[in-house]
């Protein structure tokens, strides 16, 4: 009798222990590509003339994910996805890029991201995400060519509240779950790239030289969870185009965590 | 042991001393169930924002306590077999002392209870249920339109200036009637303290309504798996006094104009 | 077929003589499987046109990928054997004698179990542990749920996967409760029950089984490739959306209805036509009942459930507009199809269940049945009623706000006939003497849970409350109450119950009672927590949930974690009893129907003579 017993005590440890496996292979099979963590580098005075902390995230958009170190490139999953990735800080293509979708900044503070634009665009199904939504003075600053080997600005900045529904590329779109915490929700239209994107970073004629540039600015509340994804359709071939690329995270969503 | 061999329920049989038993037990185990059933549901709803949300309240705690008769039956004849004879061990006991196989005044009386009580929820039920209709019609409502899409929700709010937001804001006190859709797959609109949940389909419109009659700020959530970030189509929505929500109307930018101009290709 | 299985003419010394089925077996059945696969998908990559940029949709992968699934399924059932009788009947020759007694297992050992027997004992047993690795699959997958629910903010693993998780878990324990007790008890014991030598046609009893192990390999395989993202449900166009993986819950349930199909034929048939002498409808042990209810039931619900199926695939693979809105089509049109079949088919899972607990009602506390008759009613009302109350499912749908109220009438009309049941147990429990067993405190376990899922069903089936409740956790603890509060907890008591007619042994007592234990306080706990969380408002479905969620789910996971260990216990009590349990007697309960008058283990064609009965199973007690 006492042999069942030890046989049954077997049973459960073995049974939980090849639980605890398989959840490992699960969550090791996710391809997490790690968090980046923005660190307070300079001061940003607000509309109403507080100043906060601030953070800087440069970003960029490619039409397809063979950028650096982590998708497509090296024959890696899924080159033919729309992703993001971490830019340089003019909008470099960085070859050693993780591809940055999961970011950590910390609360009450001015975050500021620069999104590079590499990819063309249509109608976005919604024209709700057209508009500058949420960011600390209601606009975005935008150039709409922007020279990626001279490093400066090829047409002339001005400040938007919105772009026209037809021609956005992607958007940036923060949002997280209702509880009795404030809110973060910003969500910026990324204007499309004119000129016809092809190929990957280091191919000939690689990404486009002119990607527009956008550049906003929000100031992050409590300590939170929250998620960003792109709301343009742009999972091809899909219902509704938000299957593929927009339905697997690390692609056109990620996680955004405020904490410390 | 009274004789079995006639029929249980005859003479005075409610003096038995087993039925009075049986009888105490489902007294104690009605108010018991009815009780706690009731308390501990209706605090983990909350304090309704809404009076459709507190008829679902009431709904909750009206069948419960009509239910608990029942369950409390059961439970006490289930108590009342385990607190008689128990038989441990490898052989059965010895056969019962009686085969009742029928009784057919208990199957009537358990059939027309039970059919009773199934009317009185359908009547409860129908009674709520013609509240929450007759509010779409409502000529004083305002309309809102909801569009869900993959992962978030906007309304915009006709007669405004083409008002549209992330966050719900609603005046107090005033009827309100959603139009609900989607712009890509199934999404179910969820306004949980306020008690109101309606699918947002593809291509259709669908209609709910509610009153607000608490000031605060509250849950809207999806209830339809959508898609990768599911967990994450949530917001608030704002009930505020009359005032500050005409102001927060005027205060708006007048979205349905457009601040950018197309540059020509700078050289 | 039938007839010669009764009389079997005798057979000469010589070696039987037996075809190709001699070299077919389990083994032979997954490579050629898995050959007929990769020549498929090899061919396809290699014919099928590009999709065009512009396309709507994609459907190349799609087009691989069923194409691919569909030769794994036609090569497996061509490796098993299943294919020989009939390739053999349309040149004109039937199977031999000696093949006939081969297919039925006779003398074949262990071997038997790992082929396309037609035993039905064979297949009550392969249907016992199928349905035990289902349940185990599946008790990890939940796991893995409760551990990416151990906090608020998720994203232990991919949303996707966790989306993909959580629709593997609820088919397959939908699929796993389906056949618990007609699979393993419906084929093992119901025709010695009645009295009868075999199935009605045994060979569609070994291929109702081979089809659900040909079904289960498409959803594993789709795991792989994307997983089924959708939930258990699949609602579309959601699942017009999600990966290729979908494609796997696709040819999953078309299999398996085929398989149920088959099944529910051949148990119908074999209750109607092959009852033995004197078994009378009022003779017919209520499980009986339950087990054709149950499958009769499925004979219209899993034909619409596999033409839904079928439109689904054509929406991805073909590029059809079934469902797709934006191009005419209909998500209403799916979620009908989708609850027509999931409505009845929760009665499916439920009245065996109940039914083999009334059976053995009577073993234990000495006494008749209270109310065959009403028993009868019971299941016969709920069957009527089931086919008819599928929109409560769709209620805050929006598809018809004007049908909400005949839907709920038909839904708590319901409940008349679920009373009933109630009725039966509680009058048999009344005034018995209880043999304290498992399968007596799983009456008493049933009675509470199934009590706590009727209660909070009549919640539901209220349109204004379930316009608050609709899509909450508080669902999702309801159907876990209905189908694994009362219908695992009827199929464990039968486990118990009838091993040792299966095994010729006894289940170990000690640890089925430890087991039972830790299942039903683990149960209660686990899904009274997820009650509360519901009400609370915490949305079915979800990978991270706002922090006040955070204690419910706490105590949910711990509750699952407990009842995951007491399903541990009773598998080292199966297993151990199996291989070195006290050997039982051929009738250990002193029960009277006609299982137990065959000795252990059962003979191949279960009675030298064919029993004639004279009077009820339920004779307990004295008369009055």
């Amino acid at each position: 009798m006492n042999k069942r017993i030890f046989a049954a005590l077997a049973t459960v440890v073995l049974g939980f222990g090849v639980i605890a496996g398989i959840g490992t292979y699960v969550a090791a099979a996710k391809n997490d590509p790690g968090v980046t963590v923005a660190e307070a580098a300079d001061s940003y005075t607000a509309p109403d003339g507080t100043v906060y902390p601030q953070v800087k995230l440069s970003l960029n958009v490619y039409p397809n994910s063979l950028f650096g170190g982590h998708h497509g490139a090296g024959g890696g999953a899924h080159p033919d996805y729309v992703s993001y990735g971490l830019g340089g800080p003019n909008g470099e293509v960085l070859s050693d890029a993780q591809t940055g979708t999961n970011f950590q900044v910390p609360a009450h503070t001015a975050v500021t991201i620069t999104v590079y634009q590499y990819d063309s665009g249509e109608t976005l199904n919604n024209d709700y995400f057209a508009h500058v939504r949420g960011t600390a003075d209601g606009k975005a600053t935008f150039v709409q060519r922007w020279d990626t080997k001279a490093k400066s600005n090829a047409s002339t900045e001005q400040q938007i509240t919105n772009i026209p529904a037809d021609m956005v590329g992607h958007t940036f779109t923060i949002h997280g779950i209702s509880d009795k915490k404030s809110q973060l929700f910003v969500s910026v239209p990324l204007m499309m790239s004119n000129d016809e994107e092809v190929g990957a970073a280091e191919e000939e004629g690689g990404y486009t030289q002119f990607p527009t540039k956008t550049t906003f600015t929000f100031i992050t509340g409590d300590e939170g969870e929250y998620v960003w994804n792109c709301e343009f359709p742009c999972g091809d071939g899909t219902i509704a185009r938000f299957g593929a690329a927009m339905s697997t995270m690390g692609y056109m969503s990620g996680h955004f965590i405020v904490k410390g | 042991m009274p004789d079995t061999n006639t029929p249980y329920f005859t003479g005075q049989w409610w003096k038995r001393k087993d039925v009075k038993r049986h009888a105490v037990l489902w007294v104690i185990l009605t108010a018991f169930i009815g009780y706690v059933g009731t308390e501990v549901q209706v605090r983990a709803m909350g304090a309704p924002a809404s009076e459709t949300m507190e008829n679902v309240i009431n709904l909750m705690r009206i069948f419960t306590w009509a239910a608990s008769p029942v369950a409390a039956f059961a439970a006490a004849i289930a108590i009342g077999a385990l607190m008689g004879k128990r038989h441990y061990g490898d052989n059965p006991p010895p056969e019962s002392e009686h085969a009742i196989r029928n009784s057919p005044r208990a199957i009537a009386l358990w059939i027309v209870v039970s059919a009773l009580m199934c009317l009185f929820a359908l009547v409860v039920g129908l009674i709520a249920l013609q509240k929450d209709d007759a509010r779409l019609l409502d000529a004083k409502a305002i309309h809102i339109n909801v569009v869900g899409q993959q992962w978030a929700w906007n309304y915009d709010y006709p007669g405004s200036a083409g008002v549209r937001s992330e966050v719900l804001h609603l005046p107090v006190d005033q009827p309100v009637v959603f139009h609900v859709t989607s712009k890509d797959v199934k999404h179910s609109f969820w306004l949980v303290q306020l008690g109101v949940k309606i699918d947002a389909n593809p291509g259709q419109f669908t209609e709910t309504s509610v009153t607000p009659n608490k000031i605060g700020t509250f849950d809207i959530r999806c209830a339809e798996l959508c898609g990768l970030l599911h967990a994450y189509m949530q917001n608030k929505v704002i009930v505020e006094s009359k005032a500050d929500y005409e102001a927060w109307l005027a205060s708006q930018p007048d979205t349905g104009k457009t601040t950018w101009v197309e540059e020509k290709a700078a050289a | 077929m039938t007839t010669m299985m009764e009389r079997p003419t005798p057979t000469s010394g010589d070696a039987p003589k037996v075809g190709i089925i001699r070299h077919l077996n389990v083994f032979t059945a997954f490579a050629v499987g898995a050959l007929t696969a990769i020549i498929v998908w090899r061919l396809s990559l290699a014919l099928l046109p590009a999709d065009s940029e512009s396309a709507p949709l994609f459907t190349r992968e799609d087009k691989i990928t069923l194409l691919s699934m569909i030769g794994w399924f036609v090569g497996f059932m061509t490796g098993i054997g299943a294919l020989v009788a009939p390739f053999r009947w349309v040149m004109g020759k039937d199977l031999s004698h000696d093949e006939n007694m081969f297919l039925a297992g006779k003398d074949m050992g262990t071997k038997r179990y790992f082929r396309y027997t037609t035993d039905h004992k064979v297949v009550g047993i392969q249907y016992l542990v199928i349905t035990m690795v289902i349940f185990g699959i599946g008790g990890i997958l939940a796991m893995l749920i409760r551990a990416n629910l151990g906090t608020p903010e998720g994203g232990w693993i991919h949303p996707q996967a966790y989306n993909s998780i959580v629709g593997t878990h609820g088919i397959i324990m939908i699929v796993g409760t389906i056949i618990m007790v007609t699979g393993p008890f419906g084929n093992y014991i119901m025709p010695i029950m009645i009295g009868a030598r075999d199935m009605a046609f045994p060979r569609l009893n070994a291929l109702s089984f081979w089809l659900i192990v040909a079904a289960a390999i498409p959803l594993i395989w789709g795991q792989f490739i994307g997983g089924i993202s959708t939930g258990w449900s699949a609602y579309n166009p959601l699942a017009g959306q999600a990966p290729l993986g979908m494609n796997g819950y696709i040819m999953f349930i078309c299999i398996f209805a085929l398989s149920t199909m088959v099944a529910g034929a051949n148990i119908t048939t074999t209750v109607v036509r092959m009852r033995a002498k004197g078994m009378t409808w009022n003779r017919t042990p209520i499980f009986i009942y339950g087990v054709v209810a149950s499958v009769a039931l499925a004979l219209p619900a899993f034909p619409v459930f596999f033409l839904s199926q079928v439109m689904s695939g054509m929406d991805r693979a073909l590029g059809t507009s079934f469902y797709d809105t934006a191009r005419g089509g209909s998500g209403w049109l799916y979620e009908n199809l989708f609850w027509i079949m999931g409505h009845p088919e929760v009665y499916v899972i439920l009245i065996p269940a109940v039914a083999a607990l009334m059976e053995m009602a009577p073993v234990f506390t000495r006494r008749p049945l209270f109310s065959f008759n009403v028993a009868v009613m019971g299941i016969a009302g709920i069957c009527g009623l089931s086919v008819l109350v599928w929109a409560h499912h769709m209620y805050i749908s929006g598809w018809a706000p004007l049908l909400n109220a005949p839907f709920m009438l038909t839904t708590e009309l319901i409940s008349i006939p679920t009373g009933m049941l109630f009725l039966v147990l509680i009058g048999t429990l009344w005034r018995g003497r209880l043999w304290m067993t498992v399968p007596t405190m799983s009456i008493f376990a049933l009675l509470w849970n199934f009590m706590i899922g009727g209660v909070t069903g009549i919640y539901l089936s209220d349109v204004p409350a379930d316009a608050f409740l609709h899509g909450s956790m508080y669902v999702t603890a309801h159907f876990h109450y209905t189908l694994m509060g009362a219908g695992l907890t009827g199929a464990l008591a039968a486990l118990v119950y009838w091993f040792p007619k299966m095994t010729g042994r006894m289940l170990d007592k000690k640890l089925s009672w430890i087991s039972f234990w830790l299942v039903q306080i683990g149960f209660n706990v686990a899904f009274i927590g997820m009650f509360l969380v519901g009400l609370q408002g915490q949305p079915r479905r979800v990978e991270a949930y706002a922090a006040i969620f955070n204690k419910g789910n706490l105590v949910t996971s711990i509750g699952a974690a407990t009842i995951m260990t007491g399903m541990l216990v009773l598998l080292a009590a199966v297993i151990g009893s199996w291989r070195s349990g006290v050997k039982a007697p051929m009738n250990p309960w002193q029960a009277k129907s006609l299982e137990w008058t065959v000795p252990n283990p059962v003979p191949l064609e279960n009675f030298e003579t064919l029993p004639v009965v004279t009077e009820d199973v339920y004779g307990y007690g004295r008369k009055n």
